[in-house]
């Protein structure tokens, strides 16, 4: 097994105890590490724990008939590749854009494995605050091998048009998964990730339908039923 | 609707049965104001009786509370344990489950998730009940050891108290086995009739006469039902044989028709009128040579008219006629329980036998409710406030009770309640009748006082009715029962409880229900009203025949008509060399229609048109485009008749399926209409990560593809292509080869709906020809694709080979769907729920089950139940209302399946295979087959058809196996049988589904309720029919 596939059963492992931590505890654990940055950055990340809060944090109860419950939940998909391409971006600018695709990938759930020099400054800033294999740094060279892993999830990335579409067809010709390819071409209004809507572009959903009234009685139908008007 | 006051006049049961009979199945939903309107005459009292009523019940409760023997002790643990507590509800889960748990390890585990929640403490004391107090006390200890575990911040606690734990969990066990004998002990008479006897002979010295029942679960096998049939013979020979001489009527036997036929269900009515009628007519030969009673409890309300025509055939049959004694059971609660007195009134009249009737008030109301709610029908069959009930219950009691009908029908009156007792002897003694020509009943352990007061006070029969039978068979049941009766304002419990005003409980029903601003509880909304935004899918009650007969009808007039489709473009059909006739699947000699693929050239104008369309139709108001798809609705209901046609004939579908594939095709319309007027018409304003205000604007995105499968041909299709439709996006659809007529028939009703031709187009066709075309079209904007997850794969590389920007692909694929089966379940459930996951619709929905993992401890009891009940699957024509399911969707996926049974019949166990009928060599037919495997492992590819495979796995091996499940990378449905709910939670955590099933089947996700869609390699998201779907249609 090469270094590289490691780092995917690292992201793997991590993955699950992750998710299950809930949102509001990754919101929290992610919020502790902000103070290490500055400027948009610090923004991003900021907006985007809030809106990961807002956006996906609570369970929602669906209507629907008495005696049972069915509730609505989102989670992480599993593991998501962060990377750059090639581009003429200033490297503040480029990295709020990091910041917002791994904190929003992080925020969701899901484990994150950054390509690319700033993965090191990302990692000292967010590792004491994340259990180990959450995150992840790795060279800008190993990309590619990555991203045929059959396992993905999703690959968040900065690009430009042309290189997107490169990525995505590398996507769509391996097996696996229908990996999600979440991509920021904007550096300067960020107008994808800067979006209420980016959130669920690193969630899956699930729906957990209970018979509450399997041993029997209905208690909620039975308050409705003795309620006087 | 008859006028229910004329009841009174003797003349009205001097009209024919069968004209009777007219009567009762209109009235199965009818209004519940307007009914109650009509019964309000015939239970309201006159001022002098309410007066005598209210005396007479405050007399009777002043005396049973003055009674230092006044509660029994199941009064006294409902009033301390009363359900309105967690405590409450706590230890009735536990004794409905605990004495079958076979293995220490799980009934430790369920002990402590059930103890530990509860605050037992704050009931220690609380009781005058020795045995109550006995309880808590024991449950108090009990819950503080197994919360040891745990610190009161949910941390784990340290390792002394944990050890103190895991040591006296054996202890605790014992101890909680022998609370639940006690428990059984006393709602349970005798373990056998000899027992009961035996231990009702001091209530018998009292003066109470007995019916015995030997209660349990349905049976869902031919061998369960002999063992009952068995049983009750047994019971009928041990209550002849008793010698007890009683001044009191005589011991009789209840029995419960569920029990006796494992498909005891309209559906299987020819079956239930020779073989159940049989059964039931051996009972009858030997009842009445011992001159034992027999009465036929009542069950659900779907079944009612399929007992009465039963109940009618024994009662005329030779052996019944000049007897007397065989009676049955009517619910107060049900709106029908008038009309069904009045013939069976007319039916003794013309037979000359009297007809004992119990009346009851009727103990499933909370589960009529629940699934007149899932069906979507346009009512209840039962009164949605107990002062309704109650109302009824005094109504039948009149009627009763008057001269003309009591000549013909023994009234039984099932009651706990003071008042009702009160207002029954006052309706008497205005009627004349005397206490010889009707007797009370009541259930055993419940209302000991009251009825003592009663036997003391007046010279009137008052007969017990028992529950007899094993402590672990009946319990189950018993405690279902009892929760499902445990209303707060059961008079039960607030009979024995001093401090409840003796005025509140002798208020009148008639005057409490006429207090209500509304007759109908506007708390407890229709069917149809369920959902505030819209209105939920209608489907009519086939196992009604007021309702089942016009729609058979209608449904039959659309039988022989063949329908055509093809290319549809801009609304015009297009001419194509590419023809093909349309068989059914059930009879391949069958011809359906004609059918006309597109070409490739047919695919790239559509595409144009649609382009070309598609900025005047993203322009109009959101609320335009929605009215589109509520007009949709109402037109796929109007023409529901005619589609649940081509579903059986295209695509091989039973009629309940049938329906429920219009339903969600209606409620995919409802909810995509309202959703996106609600939430997606206007910008909406958010803070932007530097501060600034801004809007999300939602666009649409040109030209959306939908390409849907051919197992639910009509909701999933119609599912893509409205999300897509709403929200202004233009479509070109291309539907499964299998089943493009109904395609052809939704787009003409899309059509009529107000959806502009060049906005929607029909391109029937195979994935070669038109599919490709259509995914490497690079004016394709996003495409919505329902199937195999290899097809998403190709389809995936198509659109990203076109070297344009990625557009959104919204896939829905494949599962290989598991439910997990512990030992706390109650295997009844399970096999019920398995079977009808993994083999209705022939096992052809996404998430349909595949493999049931049992717990080790009860696999062979659930392997043996799940093969008897597959012996009771019928497999045929889908047309009929008997077929369970019908055929697999075409040859090629016959083959594949008949090529896995028969590997799996070299590599695995088979558990059984249900037998076909000859008439299947005509379709496509593939037989429910079950397999065991030793290991999932042995699984490859999803086999989409009626095969089960079973695993079995030990307690501890729980996690390991969600993990092996996790590990396939398929993530669809799962489903989880167990009380346990820290196992439930567990599941819910860690398994990667998207759907999760807690106690109940696994597929039949409703649009809104359950949004639906898989993980990992079982879809993209986000789910139909939920709030995130059509924000993916959208920029």
């Amino acid at each position: 097994m090469n270094a590289n596939k490691t780092q995917i059963d690292t992201a793997m492992q991590a993955f699950p105890l992750w998710n299950q931590l809930g949102t509001e505890q990754r919101a929290e654990r992610l919020t502790n590490s902000l103070n290490t940055l500055t400027g948009d950055a610090r923004k991003m990340a900021q907006w985007q724990i809030n809106n990961a809060l807002a956006q996906i944090a609570a369970k929602q109860l669906m209507p629907g008939p008495t005696g049972e419950s069915n509730l609505l939940s989102n989670q992480g998909r599993g593991v998501f590749i962060s990377l750059i391409t090639d581009l003429p971006t200033q490297r503040e600018q480029l990295f709020t854009a990091v910041v917002g695709q791994v904190y929003a990938a992080l925020v969701a759930g899901n484990s994150v494995i950054h390509h690319g020099e700033m993965g090191q400054t990302l990692l000292a800033g967010l590792e004491a605050y994340l259990p180990d294999g959450v995150l992840q740094e790795a060279n800008q060279a190993e990309h590619q091998e990555n991203l045929q892993d059959i396992r993905l999830a999703g690959v968040c990335a900065l690009t430009d048009d042309k290189n997107l579409i490169e990525i995505k067809q590398k996507l769509a010709n391996k097996e696996g998964l229908l990996c999600q390819l979440v991509s920021e071409t904007d550096f300067i209004n960020y107008s994808n990730q800067a979006k209420p809507s980016f959130i669920h572009q690193f969630t899956t959903e699930q729906t957990i339908s209970t018979n509450t009234t399997a041993v029997g009685g209905n208690a909620t139908l039975l308050e409705l039923g003795s309620k006087t008007d | 609707m008859f006028n229910a006051i004329d009841v009174l006049d003797s003349s009205f049961i001097k009209q024919k049965p069968a004209q009777l009979w007219e009567l009762i199945s209109p009235l199965y939903n009818v209004d519940e104001a307007s009914w109650l309107t009509q019964l309000l005459p015939l239970a309201k009292p006159s001022k002098e009786t309410l007066q005598t009523t209210t005396d007479n019940a405050t007399a009777l409760i002043q005396a049973v509370r003055a009674d230092d023997e006044a509660s029994s002790m199941i009064d006294s643990l409902l009033l301390e344990y009363s359900l309105d507590t967690k405590e409450g509800i706590l230890l009735m889960c536990l004794a409905e489950a605990l004495m079958r748990v076979p293995d220490g390890e799980t009934a430790d585990a369920f002990i402590r998730d059930r103890l530990s929640a509860a605050d037992w403490n704050s009931h220690l004391k609380n009781s005058d009940s020795f045995f109550v107090n006995a309880s808590t006390w024991g449950l108090m200890l009990t819950g503080k050891v197994v919360g040891m575990s745990e610190k009161d911040d949910g941390t784990p606690a340290n390792l002394m108290n944990r050890l103190v734990n895991r040591l006296s969990e054996p202890v605790i066990r014992k101890a909680m086995y022998q609370a639940m004998k006690i428990m059984g002990h006393q709602f349970v008479l005798g373990r056998s009739i000899k027992e009961a006897l035996s231990r009702g002979k001091s209530y018998r010295d009292k003066g109470y006469s007995y019916s015995f029942d030997m209660l349990g679960e349905a049976a869902l096998t031919q061998q369960d039902a002999d063992k009952y049939l068995d049983a009750y013979m047994r019971a009928i020979d041990s209550v002849a044989k008793d010698t007890y001489q009683a001044s009191a009527a005589n011991p009789t036997i209840s029995i419960k028709l569920s029990a006796l036929h494992p498909r005891y269900e309209v559906a299987q009515e020819a079956r239930v009128m020779t073989e159940l009628f049989e059964s039931v007519k051996n009972l009858i030969i030997k009842a009445r040579e011992k001159n034992v009673g027999i009465t036929i409890d009542a069950e659900e309300a779907d079944r009612l008219e399929m007992s009465l025509t039963l109940f009618a055939k024994l009662y005329q049959d030779p052996v019944c006629k000049g007897w007397g004694l065989f009676g049955l059971v009517i619910q107060a609660y049900s709106k029908r329980a008038l009309p069904v007195l009045t013939w069976l009134t007319a039916i003794a009249a013309e037979q000359g036998d009297q007809i004992p009737v119990r009346l009851v008030k009727g103990a499933y109301w909370d589960a009529e409710i629940k699934l007149c709610q899932q069906k979507g029908f346009d009512g209840y069959p039962v009164y949605t406030r107990k002062e309704s009930t109650d109302t009824s219950y005094l109504a039948c009691a009149h009627y009763l009770l008057s001269q003309h009908a009591r000549q013909w029908i023994f009234p039984q009156f099932a009651t706990h309640n003071a008042h009702t007792i009160a207002a029954i002897n006052a309706i008497a003694g205005n009627t004349g009748a005397s206490t010889a020509e009707f007797e009370f009943q009541r259930l055993h352990g419940m209302g000991d006082a009251l009825y003592n007061r009663v036997i003391k006070d007046q010279a009137v029969n008052v007969r017990i009715y028992a529950p007899v039978g094993s402590h672990k068979d009946l319990l189950p049941y018993l405690v279902r029962r009892l929760l499902e009766n445990g209303a707060n304002s059961s008079f039960v419990h607030r009979l024995v409880d001093a401090k409840c005003p003796i005025e509140e409980l002798t208020h009148h029903p008639v005057e409490t229900l006429l207090s209500r601003k509304t007759l109908a509880n506007p708390y407890i909304k229709l069917p149809i009203d369920m959902f505030e935004e819209r209105q939920n899918s209608f489907s009519p009650n086939i196992d009604i025949s007021s309702q089942w007969h016009p729609f058979e009808k209608e449904v039959q007039s659309y039988m022989q008509n063949t329908w055509q489709a093809g290319p549809l473009v801009s609304g015009e059909k297009l001419a194509t060399d590419i023809q093909h006739l349309v068989r059914s699947p059930y009879k391949q000699s069958q011809v359906v229609g004609e059918l006309n693929w597109a070409q490739a050239d047919q695919v790239s104008l559509a595409i144009s048109k649609a382009q070309d369309a598609f900025p005047s139709w993203s322009a109009k108001p959101m609320s335009e485009r929605a009215a589109c798809l509520l007009k949709m609705a109402d037109l796929l209901e109007q023409n529901l008749a005619e589609l649940v046609a081509i579903c059986h004939k295209e695509a091989g579908k039973t009629i309940q399926d049938s329906i429920d594939e219009v339903r969600e095709a209606v409620d995919f319309c409802r909810y995509y209409a309202c959703f996106s007027q609600d939430n997606l018409a206007q910008a909406k304003p958010y803070t932007d990560f530097r501060g600034n205000q801004q809007q999300q604007v939602f666009e649409a995105r040109g030209v959306f593809a939908c390409i849907s499968p051919w197992n639910f041909p009509l909701a999933i299709f119609l599912g893509q292509v409205t999300a897509a439709l709403v929200v202004g996006n233009t479509v070109v659809a291309k539907p499964a080869e299998q089943t493009c007529l109904i395609a052809m028939r939704a787009v003409e009703l899309l059509l009529e709906a107000g959806i502009p031709a060049d906005v929607i187009h029909l391109l029937p066709g195979d994935g070669a020809t038109v599919g490709n075309a259509i995914t490497s079209d690079k004016r394709i904007a996003g495409l919505a694709f329902t199937g195999s997850t290899g097809t998403a794969q190709r389809i995936n590389r198509a659109l990203a080979a076109r070297g344009v920007d990625p557009v959104p692909l919204i896939a829905e694929t494949g599962g290989q769907n598991a439910m997990i089966v512990d030992s706390t379940a109650l295997p009844e459930q399970v096999v019920r729920d398995a079977v009808n996951s993994a083999f209705a619709s022939a096992g052809q929905r996404c998430s349909a089950l595949r493999v049931l993992f049992v717990q080790a401890d009860i696999a062979d009891r659930v392997i043996t139940m799940l093969q008897g009940a597959m012996q009771e699957l019928v497999v045929a024509d889908p047309q009929f209302h008997s077929t369970d399911l019908g055929p697999v969707i075409d040859e090629t996926a016959q083959n594949k399946l008949a090529a896995h049974i028969e590997t799996m019949k070299k590599e695995a166990k088979l558990i059984g295979q249900t037998k076909l009928p000859e008439a299947c060599d005509q379709g496509t037919f593939i037989a429910p087959t079950a397999f065991e495997l030793s290991s999932i492992n042995q699984l490859g590819d999803e086999q989409f058809g009626p095969i089960l495979h079973l695993v079995r796995y030990q307690a501890s091996e729980l996690e390991n196996m969600i993990e092996e499940i996790n590990h396939s990378g398929f993530g669809l449905t799962m489903g989880v049988h167990s009380r346990n709910e820290t196992t439930c939670q567990r599941i819910a955590e860690i398994a990667r589904v998207g759907n999760l099933y807690i106690n109940r089947d696994q597929i039949g996700a409703v649009v809104g309720v359950q949004p639906f869609g898989g993980q990992g390699l079982s879809g993209t998201g986000p789910k139909a029919g939920g709030p995130h779907y059509l924000a993916a249609f959208m920029k």
